[in-house]
């Protein structure tokens, strides 16, 4: 029985060691729980707080990445792009943030790197990189410490956010001059009005003085008053004078016009009409054409006149002597009636002969300094002499604007233009429009930003003003119309219409001449499109960077700190 | 004699017993008491965490003016519409937005004793409206 009591009392104290070893075990998984729930709980908050301080950091990048007094601004641009590029971001609103938490936030800056650098264009200034931002966190209040390096990785893309140069140099490039200035044609005209002048009107009043000396003067040779007045008359062969070329204009490269560029580095045109140089031509070719006739007709009359006016001296004089030879030898002419035939039948003719020389040669120097104004107001050359001009216009092609767009619109509401054009936050930046629907952009008051608009489609353009510091560019692959005034750089790469209302504050691009008519509107240069000599400060600031607002990439390690 | 040793006996059993058992009950309440509170804590947190999460998703304007926009063919979370969260936005810094998010929990241990579990994010203040036509990219 003593027995028996004995292992009821052993078995009860066993029971009651197992239920306390028991409990000792579910307070320990308890605690193991709650420490691996804080753990968690830690890590999540503590990758939360490097999320924002990653955030903070883009934010401070993209703020200071266009600010010309930042250090970021000047390092930046000025990096090797063949090499990555590094730099670190403090994160003052994240610290403060998270000072108070748990498991506060230790000051360490945000360690920034920019690698896989690509160019659009092979313009060291003109690309797309990969900048990437992170920070490793160890987190020590857990069993075991643990560590983790949490880096973003965003997009971040360089574009000169005016003209591409050196379209930024000119008040005027024209890229094909087809239709405006014909070389061949150009030269023909250039050639015949200086040979007009310098030879043909030259040697046709030197005809008419070897005439008078050789044919008129000794057939009246034992008349001297009669010999004055037709040197007389013949001095007035020179009376007007033709003109004196002093400087002959450049003639054109013998090449078809679509092999031909033109510029104008000209800082005004106040009416563009001065450049309408086939318009201007027809007024001159025209009046050429006109004195040439009249001058061709008094010269038809030269046989006529001089028969007409030997005939009448002749019989005059044998009126006088009579047909008695003796006569002849005794009797003196009196040579005031044969004066008085020269009067009437050789001085008119002569001072006509005379004006119209001088007419035609006026004509043919007008044309000429038609060539001489044109030429000081724009420049040409040949592609195959300018492949550096020539190839850079590529940098026009929608492709290339494609890829270095920052904002890029598929799905176009034409009503909603404004939407597209006036975004909310920032003006700033390249905007590719992939529409062939037409654009109306009109009654923009007060553009604020630098941005590039290309629009692949047709678009028209009216009454867009831009504040001082502002810089608007408008690329049309369609036809562009232009109207009122317009406070940007226009680029037509097809078709360009101007109305005469149009007052352009900008420089204008052309794919192709404007013809016959065409030229309308004024034109004025903007220094500010101007970007500058390369490395410069003021190139620097013509260079936009932007920062994708998406994440491309997100990469979490993480492991036991030792 | 054996009376007594009997009651000695049974004296010491049941002093052995409440000896052992107090820290047992005391173990196994407390450990009832952590793990609900952990549970409860755990429950917070992943509401928080998921509030979070929509919001910085929405636009930022939207948020500072404490509109939340449900997106594109899709509801408000639920955790949203829960009466324990709140949250809200505001402007830390020009283009930073500071998103806090609030969850009220009851603690298991104190029962009518409310604990409150906060969480915050610095996000950015893009206007997301226009880079939808960019890249068709979220954020």
């Amino acid at each position: 029985m003593k027995k028996q009591k004995g292992s009821v009392f052993g078995l009860s104290l066993l029971l009651l060691l197992c239920l306390l070893t028991m409990a000792i075990l579910q307070l320990r998984t308890s605690q193991e729980s709650l420490d691996f729930e804080t753990k968690i709980s830690l890590k999540e908050r503590k990758i939360l707080q490097v999320q924002s301080q990653l955030n903070e950091a883009f934010n401070s990048i993209a703020l200071n990445l266009n600010l010309p007094g930042s250090a970021l601004f000047q390092a930046i641009r000025a990096r090797d792009i063949q090499k990555n590029f590094v730099f670190e971001v403090p994160t003052p609103v994240s610290y403060s943030l998270y000072s108070q938490d748990l498991s506060p936030l230790s000051k360490e800056n945000v360690v920034c790197e920019i690698r896989s650098t690509q160019l659009y264009n092979r313009l060291p200034y003109e690309y797309s990189s990969v900048l990437e931002c992170g920070r490793q966190v160890h987190i020590n209040n857990t069993r075991p410490a643990i560590k983790f390096n949490l880096s973003i990785q965003r997009e971040l893309k360089s574009a000169l956010i005016t003209l591409p140069r050196p379209f930024d140099q000119p008040l005027l490039y024209v890229h094909d001059t087809s239709g405006w200035i014909e070389p061949a044609q150009e030269n023909a005209n250039i050639t015949h009005s200086f040979q007009t002048i310098q030879e043909a009107l030259p040697e046709t009043r030197e005809y008419y003085h070897n005439y008078f000396q050789n044919q008129l003067m000794p057939s009246v040779s034992e008349l001297p008053q009669v010999q004055s007045k037709l040197s007389n008359i013949e001095a007035m062969l020179d009376s007007p004078p033709l003109p004196v070329i002093t400087k002959a204009p450049e003639l054109y490269p013998e090449v078809s016009a679509s092999s031909l560029l033109a510029f104008s580095k000209v800082k005004n045109f106040d009416d563009l009409g001065v450049l309408d140089l086939r318009l201007r031509l027809r007024a001159i070719n025209q009046l050429i054409v006109e004195k040439t006739k009249s001058l061709e007709l008094i010269k038809f009359g030269e046989t006529a006149t001089f028969d007409r006016v030997m005939k009448k001296i002749n019989k005059e004089i044998k009126k006088q002597q009579g047909l008695s030879p003796i006569k002849q030898m005794f009797v003196k002419v009196n040579e005031a009636p044969i004066i008085g035939i020269l009067e009437q039948e050789l001085t008119p003719w002569t001072m006509l002969l005379a004006k119209a020389c001088a007419e035609l040669a006026e004509a043919h120097m007008n044309r000429l300094n038609l060539y001489l104004e044109f030429q000081s107001l724009v420049t040409t050359g040949t592609h195959s002499d300018n492949p550096s001009i020539s190839s850079r216009f590529q940098k026009f092609h929608p492709d290339v604007f494609q890829k270095k767009s920052w904002f890029k619109y598929t799905k176009i509401n034409p009503k909603k233009w404004r939407e597209y054009f006036l975004p909310a936050s920032s003006n700033n930046g390249i905007f590719f429009y992939d529409t062939s629907k037409k654009l109306r952009i009109s009654k923009i008051k007060s553009y604020k930003g630098s941005a590039i608009h290309y629009m692949k489609g047709p678009v028209s353009i009216a009454n867009v003003k831009t504040k001082a510091d502002s810089l608007l560019t408008i690329i049309g692959k369609g036809q562009l119309d232009a109207m009122s005034e317009v406070q940007a750089n226009l680029v037509a790469l097809s078709k360009f219409k101007a109305r005469q209302s149009m007052k352009i504050h900008g420089s204008l691009v052309l794919g192709r001449a404007l013809q016959e008519g065409e030229w309308k509107g004024s034109l004025g240069y903007k220094n500010s499109t101007y970007s500058g000599k390369k490395d410069s400060q003021r190139f620097y600031r013509h260079i936009a960077m932007t920062l994708s607002p998406f994440d491309i990439g997100k990469k979490l390690e993480m492991g036991e700190d030792s | 004699m054996r009376k007594a040793f009997t009651l000695l006996e049974i004296l010491v059993t049941i002093a052995l017993v409440l000896a052992i058992s107090f820290p047992l009950f005391l173990s196994l309440s407390t450990g009832r008491r952590i793990l609900s509170f952990s549970q409860s804590r755990l429950i917070a947190h992943n509401q928080a965490f998921q509030a979070l999460e929509y919001l910085s998703r929405c636009e930022p304007q939207e948020l500072l003016k404490a509109n939340l926009i449900p997106q594109k063919g899709a509801q408000l979370p639920p955790v949203l519409e829960n009466k324990s969260v709140s949250w809200s936005a505001t402007q830390a810094r020009e283009g930073l937005i500071l998103l806090s998010v609030r969850v009220n929990y009851e603690d298991p241990a104190q029962p009518g004793k409310q604990k409150v579990y906060t969480v915050s994010q610095l996000i950015e203040q893009a206007d997301l409206s226009l880079f939808k036509n960019v890249l068709g990219g979220k954020r």
